[in-house]
């Protein structure tokens, strides 16, 4: 079963017949606007509706005094936003107002009626700047609004253990999500004052909860619907405030109301990737080991606090990866008044991942020793090394580094190398991770898995119906996904960390196990045999003792439910008994708020990664283009190739467009490039050609041997990147994206920023 | 304009389809030229075979708008009309000396393709004007055109620049008679660099350090604007750079095109 399957949703992808929310219309539906901030902080003074109230076609227009004036956070104890702003907006795109009108076009008309008076404050526009004493406050508190330690050893004790140090700093950008279907929600209440939420989310049941606190409903009071959806990475963890906007509006003008992201929103308020500024210091043997490494993180928060502490979270399996004995992390957010950030896959590993990958060639220049060296002597685990080794067989490293007669006159060829690690199970810092799934097997054999998984085109629900295929012993055509619905499905954090094969694969496997039982019990009847004789393949079921007793899956489906008046449900379930809460600091905590990470492994299980890129730069323009890229992938076992090396191609992809060009470009705390035409992707002329290799192997941790792998590709391309790219040129770049221009000028030695190249 | 009219900035009370009118979509090929009526796609002119033979620099330029789904519908008259400063086309054909013909209705006037696009989306046409076609001279003997189009991050973007080199043999020998060196993209209209292009006269195009010096002086005659694309000095720099790759390529396929022929 663990084959090249293709997508079971393939076919409607590709002939469009697939429905997105975005495709949906309900009965009665309605339009909604939202009228966002043109300021990037500034007090609002006064906000007159009355004339697009009475525009034609207008059904409803509300401000925050339509609201119960509650301020929300993903975690509710750093809550800072209020779904329409009162007082004060904080960013360029701050919702103020919203509008429902029969026609987009009205709704658009009604939101230039809106008159707003603004008192503009001086904006805080960078994270020096909004440290500064004397910097304006954008919240009731100061601008530092995250802070949190993490590591392990003494510092002090591993830095005196040194025989040298090496210090420098790396600087990461905002990356948007860009996912194909902009965030869209439509919401509708029923007679009994029940709210049905149609919405793109990675993260049905936490939504759920999140609606209930904005909105003071109980949660039995909230449903979310989640059709399929046109992309994730991490964009859809958390509401936006569309889903309670889209709710008011519904509940005021007693029609359901859909509210779509226009691409501009989706690039300028639908919030990026943090950024990172990352200060490192390591302190290292002349042989190469690392005795301590010393980081500081200062990253930009953005207006509101978002999944800021769970991407510093993330970033604690850099103790996971490398063998160094004392680390030390110390990160902050802080508040600018910007499009505020969250997750976005890998969350805090692709920043960090560039600025350790860096480092460690750095360090190996530093010492006269190559590159491969330095990372086998400081990798934690023989599966690290392992994907090391196998990417530099892969790609000719040794023979290719620093030789001579590589470059023309014109091109400069390099290569380079990075690692990283990923979560392959969900991460434990939410307290939680566990959930279950259900098998109802019908009366003519097929098979229905009923999973909280939510698939967001990564291809989950494919390898979960084959999970629950090998596991009945029938062929794939049996089965069929249901689910998209918290009416139904059990409670799950949802799609992130890697976590969905993983945990959705066990609680599959538990429930199919299940209900296997009543099959082979209804079989055993038919059969006359002991149910310890059966076993079921290809959908045949047979004793192992007797040839001649044999019967088809249907045949003994079918006997259970109408003969036996037996319906046949398996229930199964994945339990994490070892999620712990990250958590604030107690005691008194000034202005910043201290998030804990408690103490032991911070996934269940981890995939492991290494990469080599190629990189061409043309000497006389700066350009630069990657050839050729080599992964090298342990996540247990693949369950199906095809699926894995689409999420390999998917996060690399990704990965070089971080590394080259993809930037969220902020001027005056406006988003100057929300469109496709100035933000660029990695086209597939962009593309390298790329040679995947999976290390194989059972990972008992994982669902038939498999863990996760979504996340993990995009982290080292960055560092491969910037590593190539020294080979190349003999420049060491620290900041993303690496322009043609700073090469350029870096090349004819007449850059000015030296430190941040 | 479909685009203006998305992002609101034009919102016209009435639109007139303007695309079955048949003195608009002429493409006749004449011993004087090529008469391109504005209404003819990118794709047809791309497919001509009098392109491929005659103009390989407009093919190339022709090739590189978009992709073919917008040549299919996109038209020449369309896109010069916008004065979008990183069209390909205005480029390559001002450095083939063609000229725009405009039309009121009732009087005709002739304009340079050079001078088509006075400033970022505002072009020599007044109001009650209309683009009839663009006139393309037939290529002078011993002359050959190059275009670059340079995007400088990804295959698919704006770009930072564009160059046309076009540059003419004398009647024997490898002596350069005439050319024509024009920058685009890289600010709010086209650059004729004429005073560079005067050095490479009476030369022969084989010393690459007087080729390189021919593209410093041709930085100077260009105002690049800082955009997304790069800043102002790269974009010089950039210039530079392609003025000298454009003439050694158009100068190796001329001298190619020529042996063959002697």
């Amino acid at each position: 079963m663990f084959t090249e399957i293709p997508r079971l949703e393939g076919v409607g992808k590709v002939t469009g017949s697939l429905r997105y929310t975005s495709d949906l219309e309900v009965t009665g539906m309605v339009h909604g606007k939202i009228l966002r901030s043109p300021h990037p902080h500034a007090k609002i003074v006064s906000i007159d509706k009355s004339e697009a109230s009475s525009l034609p076609g207008v059904l409803a227009v509300i401000t925050a005094a339509d609201t119960n004036r509650n301020k929300f956070g993903f975690m509710q104890e750093i809550a800072d936003k209020q779904i329409l702003c009162e007082n004060k907006v904080r960013f360029v795109g701050d919702e103020v107002a919203a509008v429902a009108a029969t026609t987009i076009e009205i709704a658009e008309e009604a939101l230039n009626c809106i008159k707003v008076d603004y008192e503009v404050l001086p904006p805080v526009l960078d994270v020096n700047e909004a440290q500064k004493p004397d910097a304006p406050r954008m919240h009731d508190k100061g601008n530092v609004a995250l802070s949190g330690q993490f590591g392990r050893g003494s510092i002090l004790e591993g830095m005196r253990e040194a025989d040298d140090f090496l210090e420098a700093d790396y600087e990461t950008q905002r990356q948007a999500h860009v996912c194909f279907e902009p965030r869209c929600c439509i919401a509708e209440w029923d007679a009994t004052g029940n709210l049905i939420m149609t919405t793109t989310t990675q993260t049905p049941h936490t939504l759920r909860q999140e609606i209930s606190r904005m909105l003071d409903l109980p949660i039995s009071k909230v449903r979310v619907v989640y059709p399929p959806m046109g992309g994730g990475f991490g964009n859809r963890l958390v509401t936006s405030m569309l889903e309670p906007i889209a709710a008011l509006l519904a509940l005021r003008c007693g029609r359901p109301v859909k509210i779509t992201n226009t691409r501009e929103e989706e690039f300028a308020t639908a919030r990026t990737r943090y950024p990172f500024k990352v200060h490192v210091k390591s302190g290292y043997k002349s042989d190469g080991t690392i005795t301590a490494l010393d980081i500081t993180v200062v990253s930009d928060n953005g207006a509101y606090n978002d999944k800021g502490p769970a991407v510093m979270g993330a970033t604690r399996l850099i103790l996971n990866h490398y063998s160094v004995p004392c680390i030390n992390v110390n990160w902050k957010l802080v508040y600018t008044n910007q499009q505020p950030c969250t997750g976005f896959r890998g969350f805090g590993l692709p920043q960090m991942q560039f600025a350790l990958e860096s480092h460690l060639d750095e360090l190996a220049e530093k010492l006269h020793k190559d590159p491969i060296e330095i990372r086998m002597k400081n990798s934690a685990e023989e599966a690290d090394r392992k994907c090391i080794k196998t990417v530099v067989d892969a790609s000719g490293f040794m023979k290719k580094r620093g030789k001579e007669g590589r470059s023309s006159d014109i091109i400069l060829r390099g290569i380079g190398i990075a690692t990283s690690v990923s979560s392959g199970s969900g991460t434990r810092i939410y307290g939680h991770n566990s959930s279950g799934a259900m098998v109802k097997i019908s009366e003519d054999g097929t098979v229905t898995l009923i999973t909280a998984a939510v698939d967001l085109g990564t291809g989950a629900e494919t390898v979960l119906a084959q999970i629950v295929a090998e596991t009945l012993g029938i062929p794939l055509e049996f089965v069929h996904v249901a689910g998209r619905d918290t009416n139904i499905t059990s409670f799950d954090l949802g799609a992130l960390g890697s976590r969905t094969t993983f945990v959705h694969g066990w609680a599959a496997k538990a429930a199919a196990e299940d209900a296997k039982k009543g099959v082979l019990a209804a079989a055993s009847k038919l059969l006359d045999c002991d149910t310890k004789e059966l076993e079921i393949h290809r959908g045949i079921i047979s004793s192992r003792t007797n040839d001649g007793k044999r019967t088809s899956f249907e045949k003994a489906a079918r006997y259970s439910t109408t003969r036996l008046n037996t319906a046949i449900l398996g229930k199964g379930m994945y339990v994490d008994d070892k999620a712990v809460s990250m958590s604030l600091a107690s005691g008194d905590m000034g202005e910043t708020t201290r998030i804990i990470f408690r103490e032991g492994e911070f996934a269940a299980a981890v995939g492991h990664c290494a990469a080599v890129a190629e990189v061409e730069v043309d000497k006389s323009t700066g350009r630069i283009t990657v050839p050729r890229y080599w992964a090298a992938v342990d996540c247990g076992r693949v369950l199906n190739p095809l699926g894995a090396r689409g999420q390999t191609i998917g996060s690399i992809a990704q990965g070089i467009g971080y590394a080259l060009f993809e930037e969220i470009t902020l001027r005056d705390g406006q988003v100057i490039n929300p469109t496709f035409v100035d933000y660029k992707i990695a086209s597939m002329n962009d593309m390298p050609e790329i040679n995947v290799a999976f290390i194989e192997h059972d990972d008992p941790r994982g669902p038939y041997g498999g863990v996760g792998l979504a996340e993990l590709s995009i982290e080292p391309v960055a560092a491969a990147v910037a590593n190539a790219i020294c080979d190349a040129t003999g420049i060491r770049f620290r900041r993303l994206p690496i322009s043609p221009e700073r090469v350029l000028f870096a090349l004819k030695g007449s850059s000015g920023d030296q430190s941040l190249k | 304009m479909v685009i203006l009219m998305k992002q609101g900035v034009l919102a016209p009370d009435y639109l007139v389809d303007i695309q079955r009118n048949p003195e608009l979509v002429n493409l006749k090929y004449s011993p004087k030229g090529v008469v391109v009526g504005a209404s003819v796609t990118h794709r047809e002119l791309e497919q001509w075979s009098g392109i491929k033979q005659r103009y390989v620099a407009l093919a190339t330029a022709l090739r590189k708008v978009g992709n073919i789904r917008i040549r299919s519908v996109g038209t020449i008259g369309g896109n010069l009309a916008y004065g979008e400063p990183q069209c390909n086309l205005p480029t390559v054909l001002a450095a083939l000396d063609s000229t725009a013909v405009i039309s009121n209705g009732s009087e005709e006037r002739v304009v340079p393709v050079l001078h088509f696009t006075k400033d970022i989306f505002d072009t020599e046409l007044k109001p009650g004007e209309l683009l009839k076609e663009i006139r393309i001279p037939e290529m002078p003997p011993r002359s050959d055109c190059e275009f670059i189009k340079f995007c400088s991050r990804t295959a698919e973007e704006k770009p930072a620049a564009t160059v046309a080199c076009w540059i003419q043999l004398e009647e024997e020998g490898l002596m350069c008679k005439a050319a024509r060196l024009v920058v685009g993209a890289v600010g709010s209209r086209l650059f004729d660099c004429n005073t560079a292009a005067k050095h490479l006269l009476n030369t022969q195009l084989d010393d690459e350090s007087e080729l390189r010096e021919v593209g410093e002086k041709a930085k100077n005659e260009i105002d690049p604007i800082d955009d997304l694309y790069g800043t102002t000095s790269y974009k010089r720099e950039v210039c530079g750079e392609l003025i000298v790759r454009a003439i050694i390529e158009a100068k190796e396929r001329l001298i190619r095109k020529v042996v063959d022929h002697d």
